[in-house]
């Protein structure tokens, strides 16, 4: 016997159940009080002789009070009843019904659980799991079941089964107008009835009807919320109460089966009114949507393009392009080891080496050619370097952008010859004056001097002197051949020439650009720098840091455009030919400060990218620009809106540049 | 060059817009928020015109250097008080204040390298870095400076 600390339908709190030992045949008795238990045995014992024909001649059970009564042994004792008690506290000894009630409870959770029905039901959820249970083969008959042992034919009325709690239409008549069913719930079968037992939620009443049509596709999920407010009982887990209180076990010695059924036990052969239906659930979902505002945001904030260039050496052997990958870095330990770059030698005691990686990058050529280079280049981990140990000075000059636009503005105004140089592999060109070891390459290493190390003879790249040193290589190569350095640009050298006339040359790290009046000047210089570095001749100047030059040199103008690299970063924000132009980078309905910077992280690189637009060719939007960075460290969401516009201008305005025009005043 | 006069929201600073022109078109230009706080619109101009004269400075040696011949630069501000303060020690009560090292100025206006001018606002191209303009006034200055379609 059990409790349930939820009340049934019916006010029940208990169920006891009786097991015929033999057919494991089980009734459930479910009542209000515990003292119901004697008439309760003594109806069962009736019914179950009158359908036998045989007696009950023993009953096990433990010591609960209510078997153990007076009027209980009375009982027994006036039929002849053999009595089975377990010694105290030794449920084991009667296995058979606990195990049971273990499987019905088991099964009611289950069901209540999945079919989302309050726990008020748990009355009618046992008896279906009984009826289930009788039905189920088990393992102590070898796979007969209960009700086959018991009566010896087998039950013939699966078909009529249905899941618990799954709904159920079942036919009215009311009048002509009313539909010709109504909506219910599944719980069961009644005993002798043939029919289904139905809840009809509308009118809280238990309804048994024989022309049903059940729906079990929507038995998922969503029962839940309609059954939730039709249910008063209040919302417990069905939770069984610990301590036990005794069941009864009964032991019917019936030798001979009976076809009859008992009078509990319904043999509902209702005919099928159920159509096949896929379980699959065919409720339509709706699609969740971000607000509009979010999307764009989101779409600004997280601009990730995969361009498939590996990170590590393992990724570019195991990727797609890795013939590719593969012939970069073999050309590049070619360089490497034509610069005679390293010495191979065995690490001395007491130095330590410093590591290295490869690092890879697709480089798009000059516009209008599509064929994309695969670059690999070895770095050192120049940040394990301690300063005084392993370098010491590390201050390179790089051009200032002013300088670019100043000799651009000469070329146009004096009609100048523009060339474009590029140092390859421009690092190793510099001699390292501090004594460095580095362990070798990933996928380049001696065979068989495996620990040996790469003692540095050149500043490679990833070093913290490498520029440095490369500046002053190239600066002492140039004032050898009569340049001068200008003081105000370090990376600014000129030469005059025999006929007046100068030849300039501007230096970016590795680029160079070089601009005379007489062609023959520019290949001597050319020339003269073939011999001393590694060098590529990029032709007439087009594209220097990002920015394009056009020269119109009949009118004598030079154009400084930057639309490719504006481009590439409108895309990356998601600005495309949807978006609205404006017509001034900052409008004044932006009032920005402070107040408006939330406590948050937010992406704010991206400004760094409108950033070099300004400091490169854009003097239009640097007012725009420059109020904006300075909410940058904590960007809100008006200081958002700004750089959208800022965006949204740009994309109005890609193509404006600067124009130099030959001016006759000068 | 020009500047607008506390502007910054958050800390009443003003700002600093200059842009030089080389063969007509912009090779250097700056809009920046003041290091310190400017009591006056004067003040804020003629630290403006410090910040242009270190930059025509630079620009005036680098040119130089490039054997580009050029007597002095014009810088042009929109502002004749603070044309005055440069070329005049008048010291009163409304400027006795200002740092001395913005007074290098007067220095290089007496040597004569860089001359400093007026000029109306309207053609003031530098007024786009210190503020938002109209549409009409925006595209005026971006001509002013030649900047354009190519």
């Amino acid at each position: 016997m059990r409790t349930f600390k939820n009340e049934s339908i019916r006010g029940n709190r208990w169920f006891v159940t009786f097991i015929d030992d033999f057919s494991r045949r089980v009734w459930v008795y479910i009542m209000k009080h515990k003292d119901e238990v004697l008439d309760i045995f003594l109806k069962w014992k009736k019914m179950v002789e009158t359908q036998t024909g045989r007696r009950v001649k023993t009953l096990r059970s433990d010591n609960g009070g209510e078997y153990t009564s007076d009027p209980f042994f009375e009982v027994c004792q006036d039929e002849g009843i053999k009595r089975h008690f377990t010694v105290r506290k030794t449920p084991q000894q009667n296995g058979v019904a606990e195990r049971m009630n273990r499987t019905l409870v088991e099964k009611v959770r289950c069901m209540l659980s999945h079919s989302g029905l309050s726990k008020v039901f748990w009355g009618e959820a046992l008896s279906y799991a009984r009826h289930i249970v009788n039905r189920l083969p088990s393992a102590a008959l070898n796979g007969r079941t209960p009700l086959e042992v018991w009566s010896g034919s087998p039950a013939n009325d699966y078909d009529s089964m249905r899941i618990f709690g799954c709904s159920a239409y079942y036919h009215v008549t009311e009048s002509k107008l009313d539909p010709r069913a109504k909506k219910a719930i599944f719980l069961g079968f009644s005993g002798g009835v043939k029919g289904y037992r139905l809840w009809c939620s509308e009118s809280k009443k238990v309804i048994l009807s024989r022309d049903v049509t059940f729906d079990e596709s929507g038995m998922l999920q969503q029962e839940k919320s309609q059954e939730k407010e039709k249910q008063s009982g209040d919302a417990q887990q069905v939770e069984l109460e610990t301590s036990v209180i005794p069941i009864k076990t009964v032991q019917t010695i019936s030798t001979e089966g009976d076809s009859d059924e008992s009078s509990d036990e319904e043999d509902a052969t209702t005919p099928a009114t159920t159509q096949q239906e896929s379980i699959a659930t065919s409720k339509p979902k709706r699609v969740i949507k971000k607000p509009a505002r979010y999307c764009n945001m989101v779409a600004y904030a997280l601009p990730v393009i995969d361009d498939g260039i590996p990170y590590t050496y393992k990724e570019a052997v195991q990727s797609v392009e890795s013939a590719k990958w593969k012939e970069a870095m073999d050309e590049e330990m070619k360089s490497l080891h034509k610069n005679q770059t390293w010495d191979l030698v065995q690490l001395p005691k007491g130095k330590k080496t410093i590591g290295c990686k490869w690092v890879y990058a697709k480089k798009e050529g000059n516009p209008g050619k599509d064929n994309i280079r695969f670059k690999a280049r070895l770095v050192a981990k120049g940040y394990a370097q301690k300063e005084g140990i392993d370098y010491n000075e590390v201050f390179s000059p790089v051009v200032k952008h002013s300088s670019i636009r100043i000799l651009l503005a000469l070329v146009a105004q004096f009609d100048l010859e523009l060339a474009q140089l590029d140092v390859k592999t421009a690092f190793l060109h510099g001699d390292l004056e501090e004594e460095i070891y580095m362990s070798q390459p990933d996928g380049f290493k001696v065979t068989g001097k495996e620990n040996w190390a790469c003692k540095l003879k050149k500043s490679l790249y990833g070093l913290k002197q490498s520029p440095r040193q490369w500046y002053k290589r190239f600066d002492k190569f140039m004032t050898e051949h009569g340049y001068t350095r200008s003081q105000f640009d370090h990376c600014v050298y000129f030469r005059k020439l025999l006929d007046g006339s100068f030849i300039y040359l501007l230096l970016y790290v590795d680029d160079m650009l070089i601009a005379s009046k007489s062609k023959v000047e520019i290949d001597r210089l050319k020339a003269q720098l073939r011999t001393e570095f590694e060098m590529k001749d990029l032709g007439e100047a087009k594209k220097i840091l990002g920015m394009e030059i056009q020269r119109d040199r009949r009118k004598g103008t030079v154009c400084l455009t930057q639309t490719q690299y504006l481009k590439k970063i409108l895309q990356r924000f998601g600005v495309d030919g949807k978006t609205k132009p404006v017509s001034t980078p900052l409008a004044p309905h932006f009032k920005l400060s402070a107040s408006m910077s939330p406590r948050t992280e937010e992406e704010r690189k991206h400004l760094a990218q409108i950033l070099y637009a300004m400091v490169c060719t854009r003097p239009n939007i640097s007012h725009a620009v420059s109020m904006v960075s300075r909410y940058m460290h904590d960007p809100g969401k008006g200081h958002w809106q700004a750089i959208k516009w800022i965006l949204r201008y740009i994309h109005g305005t890609t193509d404006i540049g600067l124009k130099f025009e030959r001016d006759d005043i000068l | 060059m020009d500047s607008d006069y506390a502007d910054d929201l958050d800390k009443r600073r003003s700002t600093t817009g200059y842009v030089f022109t080389l063969v007509k078109g912009p090779v250097s230009w700056r809009s920046t928020l003041q290091s310190i706080v400017a009591l006056s619109i004067i003040e804020a101009k003629y630290m403006a015109v410090t910040e242009a004269f270190k930059e025509a400075i630079w620009l005036h040696g680098l040119t130089e250097d490039l054997r580009i011949v050029q007597e002095y630069i014009d810088v042009h501000c929109d502002s004749q008080s603070a044309i005055c303060l440069a070329k005049n020690q008048v010291h009163h009560s409304r400027t006795k204040h200002i740092d001395v090292r913005f007074h290098f100025v007067r220095e290089i206006v007496d040597e004569g390298d860089i001359l400093l001018q007026k000029i109306g606002t309207a053609d003031n191209p530098a007024d786009m870095l210190i503020k938002c303009v109209s549409r009409i006034k925006f595209q005026h200055c971006l001509d002013l400076i030649n900047i354009s379609r190519c």
